[in-house]
């Protein structure tokens, strides 16, 4: 039976239980409240990203449900993404970060694995700068510590 | 119900992580309570906006988060500083790590290689904090340290140096009588095992061995007692055992003198007691990982750019045909029928250790005994802290040119074409047959079986407590020369190798193979307890020690392979073409050769950071590829 969620904004979103309860908070709920037709609130999630994460549980509504141990154990843990899911993060640095934050909120894991490796792949392979540069952030070292700091990270240069 | 439901972090005060920066999160907090108690309070609001801002100093918000990027509110100088380019991007840009929970932020840090971490730390203050988290650097130090990672490719060395300066420290403090409080700190810094995802191997320092009860000729001096440094620290179970004769030492003496035991003890004794396993030391890293991350690196970019300082140790008058080293001591064995002890970094010849009336063709010790094989039919047991002979063992009807110990056992193999498997706690000696030719190389698997290599060009696994060969390898075409198995650990190894070489030759990139861990989608990695072998038809053979399946064959030296040593990322093989050649063991592919003697090598030895390799000439040879080298 279909479960009705309400945003931030009060938009309500009609959503499969199954797709719903991708969510692992939705799912406690569902499972603590029984079967309603009482919308479930979620107050920390705006209409817009509410509207994209479920675009994401719908695509991913038939997944094995992940194996705690797999995502925990960074061994096993790839940095690759799926094709679908990388266009599905081609989105602004707002949207990415709502997400991210969506997705730890309603505890949906894949979700906010995708939004982690989204970001540490915007990271990968760039300079201290071209990083500032990338998200706007402004270098607070003083000219002699930025310098340390070079020299203590010099080793992981492979010249 | 919700409520403690999975929720944001709360572990950090940037939990709440929408406002601005972290000093607006306390003002926010009462100005948005939550209203739902289905909300966690972690989870504060989408409602920001720039007026938080006013209540902080307005450089400061804007510097630390410039949370809306709005050109018209920066400074007159930040705004001059605008690039085109800057301009052309969605202006949004937010900080994730530091607004983020702490904990996504170090799951986002997570999927980060080195290099990127070390930039990521040079960003800020705060990235520095994240990107330098002791967490995220023991994660990198699991996957990389003692195994392949299967992303990068990249495994590290183990290193053991730390041990080294414990050791030493122990030997030093011994001598004075400190206490051992102070020797337990010693382990503090050490990167032990229990906190490393891997094993150690091959094990050569195992567990510590007690001598046994006094002979007449060893008195307490005090060549003795610093003998028995390792059995001291570790005494307590030992000596409780000693005081209440066990049952095994009760039948010892009912049993008669076991054959060609030749001891100076008049009454029948073990050749050493069992020993207890060693008391595990309290073993806590305190240095950051990201130096033991950083240190190991280094060791491994010199490894795989060649960059090694050579060292040549010369001493022996005739060929040296056995060695093995650890930290701190190098031993060797050789044609002027002496073994040599030697401080394995300044090349110091320590000790000469004279009693064998032919050439030393096997060694092996452990942190109390060594015990050599020789050509002269006898194996003899030394404490070589001191060169003091303990024991000498007949038996064997012609030399004895191989040789492995654990704990309990001594195995030996012979030209006489048998195996003989000695106990050191009762002295009893069995003898395995099997073999139609000398027993090149024997080696204790699993503590119950044995590895053995033949002239017959067989590797044979035997049961050790039925004497009953268990599988016959069979592949090489010539004289089985030198063998190692990988003991516990599990070896990562690439199959369908076959289909790669083939394409990648015609390929044809001038790059040096298979360090970066690539692989063909016809490749696939297995871990499988291996043993590797090497023979005089100029190959290496890798084998599931399992299932006696040949994994690979390994082409290249232009001459029979003597000698040969491997751990989880390298094998070095020595051979009669005098060059050792350096392998990668998940591959398979030779990595580079290293030359140096001009004569046949006939043993090698490898390290965390050194392969050491004997020559016919008697020169011995150590390639150091310690982080010194690159200085």
């Amino acid at each position: 039976m279909p479960v009705v969620l309400t945003s931030l904004d009060n938009e309500t979103f009609t959503v499969d239980k199954e797709v719903a309860e991708r969510s692992i908070l939705i799912k406690n709920m569902i499972e603590d409240v029984g079967e309603t037709d009482a919308p479930i609130p979620l107050p920390n999630v705006s209409s817009s990203v509410l509207k994209k994460v479920i675009e994401y549980c719908e695509y991913h509504r038939n997944d094995p449900v992940q194996v705690q141990d797999e995502t925990d154990d960074p061994r096993k843990r790839s940095n690759d993404i799926e094709e679908w899911d990388m266009k599905f993060m081609q989105v602004d640095q707002e949207m990415l970060f709502e997400i991210i934050l969506a997705a730890n909120y309603l505890d949906i894991k894949p979700l906010l694995d995708v939004g982690c490796k989204t970001v540490a792949n915007m990271i990968k392979g760039k300079t201290p700068e071209e990083i500032r540069k990338l998200f706007n952030i402004v270098n607070d070292f003083t000219p002699e510590e930025e310098a340390q700091i070079r020299k203590e990270n010099e080793w992981a240069e492979d010249r | 119900m919700a409520s403690d439901s999975p929720s944001p972090s709360n572990s950090s005060g940037l939990a709440p992580s929408l406002c601005f920066n972290a000093d607006a999160i306390e003002d926010l907090a009462p100005v948005q309570p939550s209203t739902e108690n289905l909300l966690p309070e972690s989870f504060p609001t989408l409602t920001w906006s720039g007026h938080h801002s006013e209540k902080n100093n307005t450089t400061k918000s804007e510097k630390r988060l410039c949370y809306r990027h709005r050109p018209d509110l920066r400074s007159k100088r930040a705004a001059d500083e605008i690039q085109l380019e800057e301009l052309q991007q969605p202006l949004l840009k937010i900080d994730f790590l530091t607004i983020l929970p702490t904990e996504i932020s170090l799951r986002i840090l997570s999927y980060l290689d080195a290099t990127s971490l070390c930039h990521a730390a040079q960003v800020s203050k705060s990235w520095k904090r994240l990107a330098d988290d002791d967490v995220i650097w023991h994660r990198m130090c699991e996957q990389h340290i003692g195994l392949k990672c299967t992303k990068c490719g990249w495994g590290l060395p183990l290193l053991e140096k730390k041990r080294v300066r414990s050791r030493r420290n122990i030997e030093q403090q011994q001598r004075q009588n400190q206490s051992q409080s102070s020797h337990e700190e010693d382990h503090s810094e050490v990167y032990t095992n229990e906190s490393s995802p891997t094993t150690s191997y091959p094990a050569t320092i195992s567990s510590s061995i007690s001598y046994p009860s006094p002979s007449p000729t060893l008195s307490p001096t005090d060549e003795r007692s610093s003998l028995n440094w390792t059995i001291r620290r570790r005494s307590v179970s030992d000596d409780s055992e000693s005081v209440n004769p066990s049952p095994k030492r009760v039948r010892l003496c009912s049993r008669s003198p076991s054959p060609g035991f030749e001891g100076t003890s008049s009454q029948p004794a073990p050749l050493f007691q069992s020993p207890e396993p060693p008391a595990k030391p309290v073993r806590v890293a305190k240095r950051p990982w990201k130096d033991i991350y950083s240190e190991r690196l280094i060791v491994e970019r010199n490894w795989r750019k060649r960059n090694f300082k050579r060292k040549e140790f010369r001493g022996h008058t005739d060929g040296v045909m056995c060695l093995q080293f650890d930290d701190s001591f190098l031993i060797t064995g050789s044609y002027d029928n002496t073994a040599k002890v030697w401080d394995i970094e300044t090349g110091e010849c320590l000790r000469t250790l004279k009693g064998h009336a032919l050439c030393v063709r096997a060694l092996h010790f452990d942190e109390a005994k060594l015990i050599t094989g020789s050509m002269d039919r006898t194996l003899k047991i030394w404490n070589y802290h001191t060169g003091q002979c303990i024991r000498t063992l007949q038996g064997h009807t012609d030399g004895v040119v191989s040789l492995d110990f654990d704990s309990r056992i001594l195995a030996s193999g012979s030209v006489d074409s048998t195996i003989k498997i000695w106990n050191f706690a009762t002295g009893e000696c069995t003898t395995l047959k099997g073999h139609s030719d000398l027993v090149n190389k024997v080696q204790i698997y699993k503590s119950t079986m044995l590895f053995s290599a033949s002239d017959d060009t067989t590797v044979k696994l035997w049961d050790i407590a039925s004497r009953m060969c268990l599988r016959t390898f069979t592949g090489h075409i010539g004289r089985v020369q030198c063998l190692q198995t990988s003991g516990d650990a599990l070896i990562s190894i690439l199959t369908n190798r076959r289909q790669r070489r083939l394409t990648g030759s015609q390929q044809g990139s001038g790059r040096s193979p298979s360090y970066d861990g690539s692989s063909s989608e016809n490749e696939s990695r297995t871990r499988k307890p291996i043993v590797i072998t090497g023979g005089l038809d100029n190959t290496l053979r890798v084998w599931d020690a399992e299932t006696g399946e040949c994994l690979n064959t390994m082409f290249g030296h232009e001459e029979g392979v003597w000698s040969l040593a491997f751990d989880k990322l390298r094998i070095v093989s020595g051979s009669l073409d005098k060059t050792i050649k350096v392998w990668d063991t998940e591959s398979g592919d030779c990595l580079y050769t290293l030359s140096g003697p001009d004569r046949p090598v006939t043993c090698v030895g490898l390290g965390d950071t050194k392969v050491v390799g004997g020559s016919a000439d008697g020169a011995v040879f150590v390639w150091d590829y310690g982080a010194r080298a690159s200085a």
